[in-house]
């Protein structure tokens, strides 16, 4: 049975927090031995890097961060 | 030697299959692949980006892990809008469609479990804080410019006074967050706890005392939401987010290994 979803309806990703997001993405989720896999101690240490990089963004330009990140995202994509 | 060609994204599994219009990671289309009585949802990457190498270095680009982070829910949370889904970690990628789905053949049985368990629930997420009280040395500090002899001991009293107090605060504190973490976990099917993000990641400076996950039934939703807005009468400023794709509850890990060594 397939049911067709419109695209679209869910817009809001923008207004979850980067941050909540990625405890749970980081932190959880089925784990299959992929073909490429980064082992579970990688992934840990990729989180904690992580968080304290969205920190040092934080800190260095407090009211823009995420202004900036999502700037680079844009330059990246217009490559 | 860096991977080339091509490799396959998983997003998630389910039983049932739905069309998915949003586009997933490097804008690409996401496929439904039937794998024995499931479907995985899938995209085409590059290895270029997604190979071992390549991926490890790409995690540590803030911007490249918020794009496929968003990109990665994005399709996930579509996909649970509509049917009870096990969402796969972050960035598990295989070479092809078939090894792909070789891996998930031998792990049907513990997948079919998690979707049992995730039928008709949903995630949430529950963080909270308690305001920061501020210390009388604090307030001290800034006009300490003038202060006479004699001032020198005080100020070391007043000081050894404030981190016995603030000491006690955040005893006072972590013990609220377990306590209000216990509460919310009587209306959960399962809870877990993530670590409290730091005032910088959280953006606020009130420290949080518990960064929860709870899986809720659909149908006791109300009464969640009711139990979580009563803990502001115990002193906590909380939030609520969600509903979340079970993220927090299918953390299981079938590393059944792929690559068997012959003989």
């Amino acid at each position: 049975m397939t049911e067709v979803l419109e695209s679209g309806r869910s817009t809001s990703s923008h207004e979850i927090a980067l941050a909540d997001l990625l405890d749970r993405l980081l932190a959880a989720g089925v784990v299959i031995s992929g073909d490429i896999v980064l082992s579970i101690a990688d992934v840990d240490l990729v989180y904690i890097s992580i968080r304290a990089l969205i920190t040092s963004i934080r800190e260095s330009d407090d009211s823009n961060g995420a202004v900036r990140v999502r700037e680079a995202r844009h330059v990246e994509r217009t490559q | 030697m860096a991977d080339t060609g091509c490799g396959t994204y998983v997003y998630a599994i389910s039983r049932q299959r739905v069309d998915i219009a949003e586009d997933g990671v490097e804008d690409a289309a996401v496929r439904g692949v039937p794998v024995g009585g499931l479907v995985a949802y899938v995209s085409t990457v590059s290895l270029e980006t997604f190979g071992t190498e390549a991926l490890r270095r790409n995690l540590e680009s803030l911007p490249w892990l918020e794009q496929t982070a968003r990109a990665h829910d994005r399709v996930v949370r579509t996909i649970a809008e509509h049917v009870t889904t096990a969402p796969v970690r972050l960035a598990t990628i295989y070479r092809s469609d078939e090894a792909m789905r070789e891996a998930l053949s031998g792990a049907q049985n513990t997948v079919v479990n998690v979707l049992d368990h995730l039928a008709g629930r949903s995630e949430w997420g529950v963080k909270a804080y308690v305001p920061r009280v501020p210390s009388d040395v604090e307030a001290d500090a800034d006009s300490d410019g003038v202060a006479g002899a004699g001032a020198g001991r005080a100020y070391l009293q007043r000081r050894r006074q404030h981190l016995r107090e603030r000491e006690d605060e955040l005893r006072r504190a972590a013990a609220l967050g377990d306590d209000l973490h216990a509460v919310l976990a009587v209306e959960a099917v399962a809870s877990r706890r993530h670590p409290p993000q730091s005032p910088q990641l959280s953006g606020r400076d009130d420290p949080m005392i518990l960064n929860g996950a709870y899986l809720i039934e659909d149908d006791r939703w109300e009464a969640f939401r009711d139990r979580v807005a009563s803990l502001g009468e115990r002193g906590a400023d909380v939030e609520i987010t969600g509903p979340w794709a079970a993220y927090s509850f299918a953390e299981i890990r079938l590393d059944t290994p792929v690559e068997v060594s012959k003989p």
